[in-house]
């Protein structure tokens, strides 16, 4: 009796947070779903149709989807490259106020996508600036406004999002661990290979994987850089919303929007259980 | 400084099959860290097969004179030596050590078995190999049956248990234990402190242990090597340290020591508590007051000699407090000089000398060692 209250009680104070979750993210989704299946007639009446989906996986909304699938991958790889090696020298470091101001840092960075991001990369570099003039040297064909300017702005927010996601467990793996396997007659590289590596493998694939949903996600930075020439999931959805040519294109959108939380769903479907794994070994 | 021949332990005739110890020199070893001396001119030497147990007071430097045999540090200046071959500059996954963390730190990722696979496995040894060697080794350390488990799924003494074995199974020269039980609960630690012991003399393996416990160390060690400032104050077996200990430091820190007051009567006797006993060691001169060292089991009592009113005895004082412990009871008394000591006797007896009795106290008619009192030479 006094542990069903106890679970009552325990679900009522989750009760918020589940409203919450219920407005803000149920409905609009049920609303993606609900406008995604229809589409008008030649009268105006909506009417039940799959072909808004059939749509978004042919012709320009295949081209960005793929587009913004190798983007997200490709940036994914960077961010996580980069920031696994960033986070073990933070990890490394006996600063511990090195380590929270970059911590700090990161926690702020990881959320400097969008406009700020792309006016800094204009305001700083711009098409006339020194970092650009350097780099079209080596990459005459580089543009911010590409998919390879892209590919070098996008890390800013990545990278620090992969230093947040793993660093603690680069914190949490032990000295003792270390000197164990050491103890037990093994290398440095057997140390990395055999404790090390599968210890942190789960914590890096996580932020990989954070990494990629967040890059397949961004939509701002894109559309203040390439200004839509850049064919992405994101962009193109806010052109057909946005349209006034046709008016079906508003459940087409939706229907583009959809498709773009199923692969972040995915992409947390993956994370989560990663996480859980590696919180169980770490925090033991 | 004092050391005894070491006794080293016995090993059955398998045991001693699969792994014979071997001798351990540290010799002369030096280690700062930044201001701070850990060690000042460290030496021990362990038989093999013998177990010692390192015990100090926090910050002695017992656990950096474990983790330099290791391999873990580098002595400043000395020598780490095993069966005579220099180590010292060896790197310590070539040293043929097995070493118990005091956290056990086992491999999270890894179940029980794999954990004590893991050393052979560095060592390519086959896995079918690897499987009987780790089944063979936790069911030495009561773990039959539990190869499957991971860490976090196992109970403190179970994964030390589990880290012994893997510890065992690189077939060490020395096996070297960190406070392998300071993180166990008392029963947890009664009961694997006895299975340890067990184990190393199966083996017969030479090992160093570093605990901060005494009644750990006295129970456990052939030898028992108290260090004090980052050298060593004295190594004996366990009855030598306690019954004759070589320094005050020693006679304090292992067991329980009364400090009663007495006062050198004659070269090598002592007056205390109304006696006279002969002094053990070093005695200072005829006349100077000291601090006369004697165990709680060495003192004790009878009903006060002294009539009311009249003057008592230097060794007359009021029982205290009673606390008792099983077959003993330990009375606290207050002597006439404000001091107190501690006296143990069977409980039946005990019983004769409630709260608040008048006593007077026998000292045991033993050598006692004898030490000039710091509040006098102060005052003088």
């Amino acid at each position: 009796m006094a542990r069903s209250g106890k679970k009552l009680g325990a679900w009522g104070a989750v009760l918020p947070l589940l409203g919450y979750c219920a407005v803000a993210l149920g409905l609009p989704v049920w609303a993606l779903i609900w406008e995604g299946i229809q589409a008008p007639d030649a009268n105006g009446v909506n009417h039940f149709t799959f072909s808004n989906f059939t749509t978004s996986w042919h012709g320009v909304y295949l081209t960005g989807m793929l587009s913004s699938l190798r983007l997200s991958l490709l940036t994914a790889v960077i961010s996580a490259v980069v920031g696994l090696v960033a986070a073990y020298a933070i990890a490394q470091s006996r600063g511990r106020l090195l380590k929270q101001a970059v911590l700090t840092a990161s926690g702020v960075l990881a959320n400097f996508g969008g406009i700020p991001l792309a006016f800094c990369f204009v305001a700083t570099i711009g098409t006339g600036g020194v970092f650009l003039s350097w780099l079209n040297d080596a990459w005459p064909s580089f543009q911010l406004g590409t998919f390879d300017g892209l590919v070098v702005v996008y890390p800013y927010f990545l990278v620090p999002l992969m230093v947040l996601t793993t660093l603690p467990a680069l914190d949490g793996l032990r000295r003792q661990w270390r000197e164990a396997a050491t103890n037990l007659g093994g290398s440095a590289w057997q140390y990395w290979r055999y404790v090390g590596g599968p210890l942190l493998l789960p914590a890096a694939l996580g932020g990989f994987v954070l990494c990629f949903g967040a890059s397949f996600a961004a939509y701002a930075t894109a559309r203040a850089l390439s200004s839509g020439t850049v064919p992405l999931v994101t962009t193109q959805i806010a052109s057909v919303l946005s349209g006034n040519v046709l008016a079906t294109e508003t459940n087409l959108g939706m229907a583009l929007a959809l498709n773009t939380i199923i692969v972040c769903g995915l992409m947390m479907a993956v994370y989560l259980p990663l996480r859980k794994r590696s919180a169980k070994w770490l925090e033991s | 400084m004092n050391t005894t021949a070491p006794a080293p332990a016995p090993a059955s005739d398998s045991a001693a099959a699969r792994m014979r110890g071997v001798g351990l020199d540290l010799s002369g070893l030096h280690r700062s860290f930044g201001a701070t001396r850990a060690l000042a001119g460290f030496d021990l030497s362990l038989a093999p097969g013998e177990l010692v147990a390192l015990l100090g007071p926090s910050g002695c430097g017992k656990t950096t004179a474990l983790r330099i045999v290791a391999g873990f540090d580098t002595p400043d200046q000395g020598t780490v030596s095993l069966d005579g071959k220099d180590l010292t500059r060896l790197s310590a996954a070539k040293r043929d050590m097995g070493m118990v963390f005091q956290s056990y730190s086992l491999f999270p990722h890894l179940t029980a078995a794999q954990n004590v696979g893991f050393g052979p496995r560095l060592r390519r040894i086959g896995s079918a190999e690897r499987d009987r060697q780790a089944d063979e080794l936790l069911e030495l350390v009561g773990m039959a049956g539990m190869g499957g488990r991971y860490p976090h799924q196992l109970s403190g003494g179970q994964q030390q248990r589990v880290a012994l074995a893997r510890a065992l199974a690189v077939r060490p020269k020395v096996l070297l234990l960190d406070e392998p039980l300071s993180a166990l609960d008392a029963k947890v630690r009664l009961q694997l402190r006895e299975e340890i012991r067990r184990i190393q003399q199966e083996f017969g393996i030479t090992t160093l242990f570093v605990t901060h416990d005494q009644e750990e160390a006295l129970s456990m060690a052939d030898r028992v090597a108290v260090m004090r400032a980052g050298s060593l104050e004295q190594c004996a077996a366990p009855a030598e340290l306690y019954d004759r200990p070589a320094t005050a430091f020693v006679a304090q820190f292992v067991g329980t020591m009364n400090h009663l007051s007495g006062q050198i009567i004659e070269a090598g006797r002592v007056r205390v508590a109304g006696r006279e006993l002969p002094v053990d060691g070093p005695c200072p001169t005829v006349g100077t007051k000291v601090k006369v060292l004697i165990r709680p089991e060495s003192l004790d009592l009878a009903a006060a000699s002294a009539e009311a009113g009249t003057a008592e005895s230097a060794g007359a004082g009021q029982v205290l407090m009673a606390t008792f412990l099983g077959a003993t009871t330990r009375l606290t008394v207050r002597l006439g000089d404000g001091s107190e000591a501690k006296a143990d006797l069977p409980s039946h007896r005990a019983s004769e000398f409630p709260v608040g009795s008048r006593v007077d106290l026998i000292p045991a008619p033993r050598p006692v060692l004898a030490v000039e009192d710091a509040d006098d030479t102060a005052e003088g």
